[in-house]
């Protein structure tokens, strides 16, 4: 069986991948997959602790959360196929209308 | 939780009433407008025998109306907020003032050992109400915001003038997006009660992300604005980026903890009073304010909320200032006075406090240089919740005791009132974008001349804010500040002025700044109402009709002057002295 710690250590190295992409990328799509990235990050701390602790919660908070990232990206595609059909684009850079 | 113990025993279902109520409501607003006369064939050969079923077909007149949603929904969330009023109201006789639910459906007593999931008391059934009568508000609101006008008034064969078109459309697609609007707003009502209720950070987390994820749709609900998808895309972006940083710090606390009730011998308060918190702990907890303080618009998350609200409609904006702002400090008062109180030589409090400070200062110089009342608006709110963020500071830094429970009230007390002045606030500015302006300060000008009460109204919401008495306003301020002042002060030491000021708590200044800064507020404020009452209008046509949207107005004002001093003032102090108690026992 593979350690717990190490679960999690592949989780927190996601979450980080997850974080840089989030505040690099300009694209709206990959920086939602960059938080999908970091939402499974969490799943696999979750399932870490389950395995760690031989409890049943963290499998349940999993599945839960797996359900929580689903409805994310569909509000999230909603919203950016309304600014698509508005602007043309869904570059993070070009949404400058509101300021001041 | 199975069916079994719902219906066996009415507990569950009596002292979850306000959700229960909420539950069937959003499940009524999805069949209701859907009936009609479809019916099916029965698929045996030689027989026409058919049988209806209701969901589907051409839809029946009165359940297609347009204006039955937004029934549906004000009259939900309506029996919710009385229901959670009369819980308190009324003997505990009836079983629902006070009790706990466990993971496995049980309904049991707070103070018996065991895992409890949910706590009803008089803090949650407060906020209940806070949430229910925000989102109810907003939604009376919304009736002229968003027209709902039913089918046979509207020529269903296209105009040859294209602005008339372009209103046919309008009004076409209006009535359509009805329901989504009402059905948004009673799921952000159940994800704010949820976060109320709930004594596990995972479900909190659920309820929150429930309301969120319903908030990110109302801000971007009218798409066809430049404004509202940019808006949307900007604050779901940000709020999902911090949302998904807290949910990491809630899973780093289950690896520290392997449980994540708060409450309990198992939970994560005994272990931290315990043991105190290692790095993992603290690194987990810090990542959920994080997410919280994104929620409550604190300093370094606040720059999506200006956005936000300038892109919203002006009841959303109000909801997502008022309501939405209330479940981000019911999470971080759940996390940081429920867990982290015990430990009272934390260093989180000296965190807070200066995010507390930098927040309501930096809110109130940038409100200071903006032109745009909504956005003016969105700053005041992000000053507001530095005033707010002082309190859990102050609480964090005294301990638990009778001056944090003082200043415990008077958040709760501040939480409750600002619901009528700064959602009112906000209910103005949409009746002025009812003939689309709103935005700038010009189109205030000369508002007393055009619109009276409204101006009057307005410049007692204005007041309000600012924190005049005899206003509500004042009197939450005036608690805030001194409780603060009067539980530092009391320990002072020393025989020279000099002295007796250097003995005195970092908290103290704290509540100085609070001063400073209304003062500093009190000149935005007053811009806007010398404006309305002085300058001449550019334009003398009476503001629209919008009668829905007056009464909400109204009824903001009423609030903000009654919750100011006299009776309901004393009933709602005491309900947020109840709610207090039950937050630290």
């Amino acid at each position: 069986m593979i350690e717990p710690s190490w679960i999690a250590g592949l989780g927190a190295f996601l979450f980080c991948i997850g974080l840089v992409g989030v505040f690099t990328r300009k694209n709206a799509i990959i920086v939602l997959m960059c938080i999908e990235i970091m939402l499974n990050a969490v799943n696999l701390n979750f399932v870490a602790g389950a395995a760690h602790y031989e409890n049943i919660d963290g499998w349940v908070y999993t599945s839960i959360a797996i359900a929580i990232a689903a409805a994310e990206v569909a509000v999230g595609l909603a919203i950016f196929l309304a600014l698509y059909s508005q602007r043309g684009t869904i570059s993070l850079d070009e949404v400058t209308l509101l300021k001041h | 939780m199975n069916l079994g113990t719902l219906f066996s025993g009415p507990d569950m279902a009596t002292i979850l009433m306000p959700e229960w109520i909420l539950l069937l409501g959003i499940v009524a607003m999805i069949l209701v407008p859907n009936l009609g006369n479809a019916t099916f064939r029965l698929p045996i050969p030689g027989t026409s025998i058919r049988i209806p079923y209701l969901i589907g077909g051409k839809r029946f007149s009165v359940t297609g109306d347009p204006r039955v949603p937004a029934a549906i929904a004000a009259f939900t969330l309506f029996a919710s907020f009385i229901t959670a009023l009369l819980s308190q109201i009324l003997d505990s006789g009836v079983g629902m003032a006070e009790a706990c639910v466990t993971m496995n459906g049980l309904v049991q007593d707070c103070t018996s050992d065991g895992t409890h999931i949910l706590r009803v008391d008089a803090f949650s059934r407060l906020m209940e109400m806070i949430f229910t009568g925000a989102l109810l508000l907003a939604l009376i609101a919304n009736w002229d915001r968003l027209p709902a006008t039913p089918h046979h008034r509207i020529p269903l064969k296209p105009e040859e003038d294209e602005i008339k078109e372009t209103r046919r459309l309008f009004r076409l697609l209006n009535n359509r997006r009805q329901v989504d609007f009402a059905l948004l707003v009673l799921m952000v009502a159940l994800g704010m009660c949820t976060v109320a209720l709930s004594t596990n950070l995972f479900i909190l987390f659920v309820g929150l992300e429930l309301a969120s994820m319903a908030s990110y749709v109302l801000i971007a609900f009218n798409k066809e604005t430049q404004a509202g998808p940019e808006a949307g895309v900007k604050y779901f972006i940000v709020g999902s980026v911090a949302s998904a940083i807290g949910l990491y710090g809630i899973s780093m606390l289950y690896i520290w903890n392997g449980d994540l009730a708060i409450y309990g011998s198992g939970g994560l308060a005994a272990k931290w009073a315990a043991e105190g918190p290692n790095g993992l702990a603290t690194i987990g907890l810090g990542m959920m304010l994080v997410a919280f303080g994104f929620k409550v618009s604190a300093v370094p998350f606040h720059f999506a909320a200006p956005d936000a609200y300038s892109g919203a409609s002006g009841p959303v904006a109000g909801v997502l200032a008022t309501a939405s702002k209330a479940m981000g400090f019911v999470a971080l008062m759940r996390v940081l006075i429920g867990i982290t109180l015990a430990d009272d030589g934390s260093d989180w409090t000296i965190l807070i406090g200066a995010i507390a400070a930098i927040t309501m200062t930096w809110g109130n110089i940038a409100a200071l240089g903006s032109r745009n009342p909504k956005r003016m608006l969105a700053y005041s709110s992000v000053a507001h919740a530095g005033y707010i963020l002082a309190g859990i500071a102050a609480i964090g830094a005294l301990g638990p005791g009778d001056g944090s429970q003082l200043i415990a009230t008077a958040i709760m007390f501040h939480l409750a009132v600002l619901v009528t002045f700064k959602l009112g606030a906000f209910l103005v500015i949409a009746l002025l974008e009812c003939e689309g302006r709103g935005y700038e300060l010009e189109h205030y000008h000369g508002l007393a001349r055009r619109d009276p009460l409204i101006a009057i109204s307005m410049l007692i919401f204005m007041l309000a804010l600012a924190g005049v008495p005899p206003l509500a306003g004042f009197l939450s301020k005036l608690m805030m500040v001194s409780g603060i002042i009067s539980s530092t002060v009391g320990d002072v030491s020393g025989s020279s002025l000099s002295e007796a000021m250097g003995s005195l708590s970092w908290v103290f200044w704290l509540a100085i700044l609070i001063f400073i800064n209304s003062a500093i507020s009190l000149f935005y404020y007053l811009r806007i109402c010398v404006v309305m009452f002085y300058d001449e209008p550019d334009r003398n046509l009476r503001l629209s009709r919008a009668p829905m949207l007056r009464i909400a107005i109204m009824l903001c004002t009423m609030g903000a002057v009654v919750f100011g001093f006299g009776v309901l003032a004393d009933v709602l102090a005491s309900a947020a002295a109840d709610a207090a108690t039950a937050l630290f026992s």
